[in-house]
């Protein structure tokens, strides 16, 4: 007797039919950018201990796992708790460490350009920007990853795959 | 005539050591020293492993240019995501870096580390003729964070030396 596939849980990944799901309490989530898919605004890797699902990864093209958030909203939180991580560092220099450049990969220009979203300086200090500066630098960042919505399924939708339906 | 020469020595010594401005600093010098070297110490645990940020530590091992694929779909897209390159320091031998629980970041433990990606300050860069040789990194290390973080752990650079070449019997 052929055992029954476990049920899918938020922050699952299955693959079907070649495409990548999301598995999140409210929708499931195919296509788009790797950031939307995971409700991970920031391609932030590793977040259990910043809001996102715990032990569940999404392996995104061929640079490794990305953490899977329940919400657009405590991903987006979370690139805020990153950049406060970072503790006493200017905005270049926490740019630096959260995209790290080699060879003007993405030079002083880019982190000019957030500091210009938030009306600040490259060399004011991230740890004194208030919470809405925060949420600005947060949003460019967003948009530097790429955010791109791809196609949200409820989870009653009868167009998705057989395979997953059988196991919400 | 050794007597002489004993004599002169020590001689000079004392006007060596007035020569010197802020002698008189030198047990402090000393005790700053010690200090440091014990706080060198504890940058390895008690596990033998390295320490997460804020510790400092200093790496040795051969400077290499790599490149991968960046946002937005980090190589799902080859067409159109980003090509990003990046440095990292093969080192001579791995290590092991003990996380810190009440990180929100550095919270995991990583061992067999070979290659730490090489972050570095803004106006801050390795000279292009030190890629591919032996060169030694002072900085602090942390956790991958995002997508553009290749490496298990990278060092926040502070400082970087050539250093001597492997011996054969060493590589």
């Amino acid at each position: 007797m052929a055992s029954q596939p476990p049920k899918l849980t938020p922050g699952d990944v299955v693959i079907a039919g070649g495409k990548s799901y999301i598995i999140f309490s409210d929708q499931v989530r195919q296509g788009g950018s790797c950031s939307w898919r995971a409700r991970n605004p920031g391609n932030i890797r590793n977040g259990g201990s910043l809001g996102a699902i715990p032990g569940k990864k999404h392996a995104c093209g061929s640079s490794g796992a990305f953490a899977v958030f329940p919400t657009e909203s405590s991903g987006f939180a979370a690139i805020s708790k990153v950049l406060k991580s970072f503790g006493h560092v200017t905005i270049q220099a926490a740019m630096n460490k959260y995209a790290p450049s080699s060879d003007g990969n993405n030079p002083k220009a880019y982190a000019q350009k957030m500091a210009k979203s938030m009306g600040a300086s490259v060399d004011d200090f991230v740890d004194k920007l208030s919470s809405s500066q925060l949420d600005k630098f947060a949003t460019a960042i967003k948009k530097e990853e790429g955010w791109k919505a791809g196609k949200a399924y409820s989870r009653s939708d009868a167009s998705l795959p057989q395979e997953i339906k059988d196991r919400l | 005539m050794a007597r002489t020469e004993i004599s002169c020595s020590i001689d000079r010594l004392g006007r060596f050591s007035r020569a010197i401005p802020g002698y008189q600093y030198l047990p402090a010098v000393v005790l700053s020293l010690g200090l440091f070297l014990a706080a060198a110490e504890s940058i390895l645990a008690a596990d033998g492993c390295f320490s997460y940020e804020p510790a400092r530590v200093e790496l040795t091992g051969k400077v290499s240019k790599k490149q991968a694929f960046g946002p937005p779909n980090y190589g799902e897209d080859p067409a159109h995501d980003r090509r990003e390159t990046y440095l990292v320091l093969v080192l001579n031998a791995p290590l092991c870096v003990t996380g810190d629980p009440k990180s929100p970041t550095n919270n995991e433990s990583e061992t067999d580390v070979r290659e730490v990606q090489l972050v570095f300050a803004p106006g801050q860069s390795i000279r292009r003729s030190w890629l591919n040789r032996q060169v030694s990194v002072s900085g602090t290390l942390f956790h991958a964070i995002t997508g553009h973080h290749r490496t298990k752990v990278l060092i926040q650079v502070i400082g970087t030396r050539l250093a001597p070449a492997l011996k054969a019997k060493d590589r």
